[in-house]
């Protein structure tokens, strides 16, 4: 049996002059983030307008994707903030790997039932079109996600010692989902190709975002 | 099924007295961690004194974590987890250091931890040497050894420096030059 070292000087020196710590509670931090999500989304909204074409589309198309977009920013955030009973840390491969299923699957679905209201809906044709009005989305997408990606990040500070860009993959595509639901609700561009890539896209860039940076951030 | 320490009182409940300050439950906690984590270290770094080393980081870091701990939950893969990223931040750093050594070429700042003048132009330096320099380095204190590493090794800023060791600038400063003199005083002493 390997003898055991006892504490170093440093580890017995913290320990002696130790204060009461509070203990995490992950159910609090997630309701905050998805509070803070919410808010930030509506008053992105209400800052940039909601779509021209809002009262020609059928209220159950509008409702169907916004539950999606809502639906991902709590299912996500719980993903990557709540561990699972008797455990300590989230499982942050499983936060992250859910994150870009749900992107890759919330796209396929935009593109899916993509719906316009003749004479108010724009949609241009034509490939160069598409990256002309996918840019300024994304843009906006992701600077919605800015706000309640940075604030998940330190919520789930020191939960991922291993795998810590995977966990801020699934928080970067929740912070993603915001994007999504605030031009969901302000975008009047309806084509197929839009939504996939500009709307459905924004979860999947910000989650490679977060991930990156904070995989930067471990390594230097 | 909860884990439990050699007392047979549950982690989780070692863990919440620890939360709460009592310092008895960070021994209890330690020796009931402590020689399964060792071992786990051993197989990862290969090497027994390493492994030693990274177990006391493992268990500075659980202290200075612990405010994550979620009541209730057995701490065991949690502490697993900050020593396998204990090990992974060790070998990073150990590779860097290789590099620098490798590299070794007319850097200022290999000239400086040798203790040698700068010389931009110069060949590459004495490799006794600089094995001489990184014993040097290691007779150190902890403050200054950390302070060159994270300077010189690492070629971080001063203030960047001074953040990952929790200290102002001035401080740092003042560590590497003393560092350096105690370096200089050594590697002279040795010739």
């Amino acid at each position: 049996m390997n003898r055991v070292p006892p504490p170093s000087g440093a580890l017995r020196d913290a320990v002696a002059s130790m204060q009461p710590v509070a203990q995490r509670h992950p159910v609090r931090r997630w309701l905050a983030a998805v509070a803070a999500s919410l808010a930030v989304a509506a008053a992105a909204v209400a800052a940039l307008g909601t779509r021209r074409d809002l009262g020609e589309l059928p209220g159950s198309w509008l409702a169907a994707f916004s539950m999606l977009w809502l639906l991902g920013i709590e299912a996500l955030l719980g993903a990557a903030m709540i561990p699972r009973p008797g455990a300590v840390l989230p499982n942050a491969r499983r936060a992250g790997a859910a994150g870009l299923v749900f992107g890759a699957v919330a796209a396929g679905l935009l593109a899916a039932f993509a719906i316009a209201a003749p004479g108010s809906t724009i949609a241009p044709a034509g490939a160069a079109n598409v990256v002309r009005y996918a840019l300024p989305c994304i843009a906006t997408g992701l600077g919605a996600a800015a706000l309640p990606a940075a604030l998940a990040l330190w919520l789930t500070r020191k939960t991922a010692p291993v795998h810590p860009g995977w966990l801020a993959a699934g928080v970067g595509a929740a912070a993603g989902a915001v994007g999504s639901l605030v031009l969901h609700l302000h975008c009047p561009i309806a084509n197929a190709d839009h939504l996939a890539l500009a709307h459905g896209g924004v979860p999947m860039l910000a989650a490679a975002v977060a991930a990156l940076a904070v995989r930067f951030r471990t390594r230097s | 099924m909860v884990s439990t320490s050699r007392s047979e009182v549950p982690l989780p409940q070692l863990m919440h007295r620890y939360c709460c300050g009592d310092e008895r439950a960070f021994y209890e906690l330690y020796d009931a961690l402590a020689p399964a984590l060792l071992h786990y270290l051993i197989g990862l770094a290969r090497d027994r004194a390493r492994a030693e080393d990274l177990l006391q980081t493992t268990f500075l870091k659980l202290h200075t974590h612990r405010d994550v701990y979620v009541a209730g939950a057995d701490p065991t893969p949690w502490v697993y987890a900050i020593a396998k990223r204990a090990f992974i931040d060790d070998h990073r750093r150990r590779g860097t250091a290789r590099r620098f050594l490798a590299r070794a070429g007319g850097d200022d700042t290999s000239a400086d931890l040798t203790g040698a003048p700068a010389d931009a132009g110069a060949a590459a330096p004495d490799p006794d040497l600089v094995s001489r320099a990184v014993a040097a380095l290691a007779t150190l204190p902890r403050s200054q050894r950390d302070a060159v590493r994270l300077t010189k090794l690492e070629g971080l800023s001063i203030d960047d420096a001074a953040r990952a060791a929790h200290t102002t600038p001035g401080a740092i400063k003042q560590r590497v030059h003393r560092g350096y003199q105690k370096l200089r005083a050594v590697l002279g002493a040795a010739e």
